[in-house]
């Protein structure tokens, strides 16, 4: 497989791929069953962002979100022949990183697992990251905005897990409520009331800046 | 338009129709809900883009490379995994039942009389067609030292002991039918056997524990070859019978007798051993594989099973 072309995104890559670049999911999957390495590095290209900007915000943890979305692709590479085109490859992609973010969930929540950050921290008060405190003076717009969308990515994050998936994929990542639906397995009513449900809960999180 | 249908509508993040809208502008709930997830969407929206690190190709290459042989045999696995210990278990166990039924239905094998909480048993005399003299040994050792009244050592009787610790067993072969005879001896003496005697055999199975110095009985064997009477089995079973009407009836019983640890009765009229009606014709073996007794006991059929 072209893995040799990962490390590649540069134009080198992209003049050699060119005609790759203009293939739908489907034909990249097949060539990459064919044998066509270069075929699957083209799926990494499209799907690592968003992969791994879904996980982020699934899990509000980055370093966790990029080992997820890796893990999402090697899966992905060693199923490949188990993958039929029956639906959208879209749909399958964000359903394997869906499981792998939960299962992620669910293994903090058995290890109890305690954020250094948090020993620092008091319940009311946001979380400070180790970083070498940032002396420059920042206008209070800025300031203003960063704790909102810190406030908003750890509202997201606190969600329960049965309704952040569907919050992220519908608001986040603006899926449709079929694709939701597809990505979730679930019925097309449980997945908008359950997106009804999270979002109330988000609006009762951040009572505070209404 | 209700609050739901509004909702309904206004969730689905699409242009509002113009009931919606007078609906938002007379119901101060909707208007409120509908502003405060306007705000939310508003603030998910400023939220940027998070990208995959620079060496996330390089990362997942090396990634892919250390999974590809732990992923690509699990599909193999699961038969492995269980059909493997499966089929073992099945093996061990066709193993195990089989070498039980070999070793039962094994004539040649040793037969051991558990007695654990039966007294020594110091004498008793029995016919020479004893049924416990029946038991079969294997001519695996030699057994020299001859018995009393046995006047062929190369043929000496087989022998069954009763011990107070539990099992015993001695075998040997009887040219005549000579009566029981019971004498102290020291089992380890058995052992001294010669070429004379190497064609017939006793051996003694002595679990751990066992004092082998103990007081034992010994009581002569029957061959097949050489008939038993009804009579002369019942006697030896430890049960005195007389004759009543062509019917064998009990007498008394001896005292720690196989037939007094069988419970059988003063009285009791047998029918039948292991199911064959007793007549007067002699009768080949089988004797102490005898199980059960059939006997009539005031009219009423009981069956009855030996304890050795």
């Amino acid at each position: 497989m072209a893995l040799d072309k990962f490390e590649n995104s540069g134009a080198e890559v992209l003049q050699s791929t060119v005609s790759i670049e203009n293939l739908s999911d489907h034909e990249l999957i097949e060539a990459t069953k064919r044998g066509d390495e270069a075929a699957f590095a083209e799926i990494v290209n499209r799907y690592r962002k968003p992969i791994t900007n879904y996980l982020y915000r699934f899990l509000n943890d980055y370093e966790e979100a990029v080992d997820l979305s890796q893990e999402t692709f090697v899966r992905v590479y060693f199923a490949i022949e188990r993958y039929h085109t029956d639906y959208a490859f879209s749909t399958y992609i964000y359903r394997i990183a869906t499981n792998l973010g939960i299962s992620e969930i669910r293994r903090r929540k058995r290890r109890k697992l305690i954020s250094l950050t948090g020993l620092f921290q008091y319940d009311d008060e946001p979380a400070q990251d180790f970083q070498p405190p940032d002396e420059k003076p920042l206008p209070v717009e800025n300031l203003i905005e960063n704790e909102q969308k810190e406030t908003i990515s750890r509202a997201i994050a606190a969600l329960p897990e049965k309704y952040r998936a569907p919050v992220v994929l519908r608001d986040v990542e603006g899926k449709s409520y079929e694709e939701v639906a597809a990505i979730l397995k679930l019925g097309l009513g449980t997945t908008k009331s359950r997106i009804s449900r999270g979002r109330k809960i988000l609006r009762e999180k951040l009572q505070n800046y209404f | 338009m209700n609050c739901q249908d509004f909702l309904n509508e206004f969730e689905e993040r699409r242009a509002l129709t113009e009931t919606a809208m007078l609906h938002l502008k007379d119901c101060t709930g909707c208007k409120k809900t509908s502003d405060e997830q306007t705000r939310v969407w508003q603030m998910i929206e400023t939220l940027e883009k998070v990208g995959a690190p620079k060496d996330f190709n390089f990362r997942l290459k090396a990634r892919i490379a250390a999974a590809k042989p732990s992923n690509f045999e699990p599909r193999l696995l699961p038969a492995f995994r269980y059909v493997l210990p499966l089929s073992l278990t099945v093996l061990i166990f066709a193993f195990v039942v089989f070498n039980g039924v070999y070793f039962v239905n094994d004539n040649t094998a040793p037969q051991v009389v558990e007695n654990n909480f039966q007294p020594v048993i110091e004498k008793q005399d029995a016919p020479v067609d004893s049924p416990i003299a029946q038991l079969d040994a294997p001519e695996s050792s030699t057994n020299e030292k001859s018995i009393e009244g046995v006047s062929n050592p190369s043929e000496q009787p087989k022998s069954a002991k009763l011990s107070r610790d539990g099992l015993e067993f001695v075998a040997g072969r009887s040219p005549k039918r000579s009566p029981a005879t019971t004498r102290k001896e020291s089992v380890k003496d058995d052992f001294k056997g010669s070429r004379d005697s190497a064609s017939t055999s006793s051996k003694v199975i002595t679990p751990k524990g066992i004092n082998l110095d103990k007081t034992i009985e010994t009581s002569p064997i029957s061959d097949n070859a050489n008939p038993l009477t009804a009579e002369q089995i019942l006697s030896e079973l430890g049960m005195e019978i007389v004759s009543e009407n062509g019917n064998r009836k009990v007498k008394s019983v001896k005292q720690n007798s196989i037939a007094e640890r069988s419970k059988i009765k003063v009285g009791d009229v047998i029918e039948s051993i292991d199911g064959k009606k007793l007549t007067n014709e002699p009768v080949r073996g089988k004797t102490i594989g005898a199980k059960k007794i059939n006997v009539v006991r005031n009219a009423e059929k009981i069956e009855i099973l030996l304890r050795y």
